[in-house]
């Protein structure tokens, strides 16, 4: 009788090393970049599409280099970052208390439930008028846009998570002793945190979403404003390169919520593996 | 004897009517009276229904009774008493605290002084000293329940209400956990009202098991349990004579009521 000895093969079966993983995830994503960026240059370099329409990598990155050294670029992300972070301090604040008030009373939850939902149904574009009419052009009217979008998703959010707070917990602190203020603090809100971050995440993309929106309709700064301004020239590299700068701004928004969120909910399950 | 010492839950005529909105109310117990002597544990068995944990929610004040009353210490319960221990099946344990954390909670918010090393004596007690920064999720199912337990004790209840507090564990674990509680209870000897459906549970740990009707629940037998304290380890007891025959008397009881479900 032989006996079985750990085959040596078993480690070919295991899961590679996370590091490796991690790299070779990199080296795709790079390589995707490079193909899309190859068949771009190539399409307009072999005369299919013309640079009118859809610029080219060369004449980007140019555009975007030629920004850069003016320090144009960096003015214009400097306001539109600063309207969409001062529009989502706000809005997540405002929404945030709001929706952990009318989770404690249901009476007006009732009685507000159907207007939010209204009000949050409204395409913002459409408010756009009577925003600049109140509030002109300047950095104002971005972020009370953005406000009208960042708002309603931190208060339907919070709302929902306040209301489903796990009903053991609640009673079990009551009947320890905990006072409304303890059930607040220490079981509603940390509770209700990956609901809360769930909106905040999408909340700083809106907020972005809702600055541009606004700087496209009407402004002379900002993101939105240059790529308004550069295809009303025809300067589609222009064009090109300030979408290139907002997906930059837009990715560094979520990272940075990432990490945050991955700070706070140490405690969730799928987060500490990450 | 037992039945000397004093009232510490009293329950008396105590009836409850649940009223779902469109549907047929329903009367969950009716003319429920009965003791629980100080420092004694008593059981509740009965079939699926018969409004076993609605007594436990009377008695802590959750809920009130539409007839009757219940009494802690000579007085009429009125409303949430922060003075019980509860458990149920779920551990009920805040997913976002340490398993220390969540022991501490309660001596937290009453503003206890020393609750660190408190909460960390208890977790001691039911063996968790090594897991007292694991959350949750990396605990086991009997792991969660051992931090009920400690939180459940550690802040020293007037009054313990057991709502099948094992009932969502696997028997090897069910039968540790019983008898760590038995051994914290023998320290200081609290008051327990425990809900169970499980006979051998309701033997190994009371000094009485009250049998419940079907719905409406009444209390169709009160079965005293005489073994001697500290208890042998519940796979013991379960093989002596006296056990089997306690077993059978509850089982009689219980049997009809519980054949109108199955």
């Amino acid at each position: 009788m032989t006996v079985a000895s750990a085959p040596e093969d078993l480690a070919l079966a295991a899961e590679p090393d996370p590091g490796i993983r991690y790299r070779r995830v990199l080296i795709a994503r790079l390589a995707v970049v490079a193909v899309v960026l190859a068949v771009w240059q190539t399409v307009v370099g072999i005369g299919w599409v013309a640079p009118f329409w859809i610029s080219s990598p060369k004449l980007v990155a140019q555009e975007l280099w030629s920004e850069i050294a003016s320090g144009s670029l960096f003015a214009d992300v400097a306001i539109t970052v600063f309207e969409a972070l001062i529009a989502f301090v706000i809005s997540s604040a405002l929404g945030i208390i709001a929706g952990l008030l009318l989770a404690r009373s249901p009476f007006w939850d009732d009685v507000l439930a159907p207007l939010v939902l209204a009000l949050n149904s409204l395409p913002r574009i459409a408010l756009a008028p009577l925003i600049i009419l109140w509030f002109g052009i300047g950095i104002t009217a971005k972020v009370v846009t953005a406000f009208t979008l960042v708002f309603f998703i931190l208060l339907v959010n919070t709302l929902g998570g306040a209301k489903n707070v796990d009903n053991d917990i609640l009673t079990i602190a009551k009947l320890m002793g905990a006072s409304d203020r303890d059930i607040l603090w220490k079981v509603t809100l940390p509770s209700t945190l990956p609901w809360i971050f769930a909106g905040l995440n999408l909340g700083l993309t809106y907020s972005l979403l809702g600055v541009i929106v606004a700087e496209i309709l009407s402004s002379n700064q900002g993101l939105g404003f240059v790529i308004q301004s550069s295809a009303a020239t025809f300067n589609t590299a222009g064009v090109f390169a300030g979408l290139i700068t907002l997906a930059f701004v837009a990715w560094v928004f979520s990272a940075l919520m990432r990490y945050v969120e991955a700070r706070l909910l140490r405690w969730k399950p799928s987060m500490t593996s990450a | 004897m037992r039945q000397d010492r004093p009232a510490k839950i009293r329950l008396h005529d105590v009836g409850i009517v649940f009223r779902p909105r469109g549907r047929e109310a329903v009367v969950a117990c009716r003319d429920v009276t009965f003791d629980v002597p100080e420092g004694a544990i008593v059981s509740i068995v009965g079939p699926s229904g018969c409004g076993k944990s609605t007594l436990l929610n009377i008695v802590s004040g959750l809920l009130a009774p539409s007839r009757g009353r219940a009494e802690v210490d000579g007085k009429v319960v009125t409303g949430v008493r922060h003075d019980v221990g509860y458990m149920f099946a779920r551990d009920g344990m805040m997913p976002w605290r340490t398993a220390l954390e969540n022991v501490e909670f309660g001596l937290e918010v009453r503003k206890v002084p020393n609750r660190r090393e408190i909460a960390r004596e208890w977790l001691r007690r039911v063996g968790l000293d090594r897991f007292e920064g694991h959350y949750r999720h990396e605990l086991s199912q009997g792991m969660r329940q051992r931090v009920a337990v400690a939180r459940t004790f550690a802040i020293e209840p007037n009054i313990l209400l057991m709502d099948e507090p094992f009932g969502a564990l696997d028997s090897q674990t069910r039968l540790l956990l019983q008898e760590l509680f038995l051994e914290v209870w023998e320290k200081n000897k609290r008051t327990v009202l425990f809900v169970t459906h499980d006979l051998h549970e309701a033997i190994f740990l009371s000094d009485t098991v009250l049998v419940s009707t079907n719905r409406p629940g009444r209390v169709k037998s009160m079965i005293p349990v005489d073994l001697p304290r500290p208890r042998l380890p519940p796979a013991e007891l379960a093989v002596a004579p006296e056990f089997r025959d306690i077993y059978s008397r509850i089982w009689a009881d219980l049997k009809d009521e519980v054949r109108a479900f199955a």
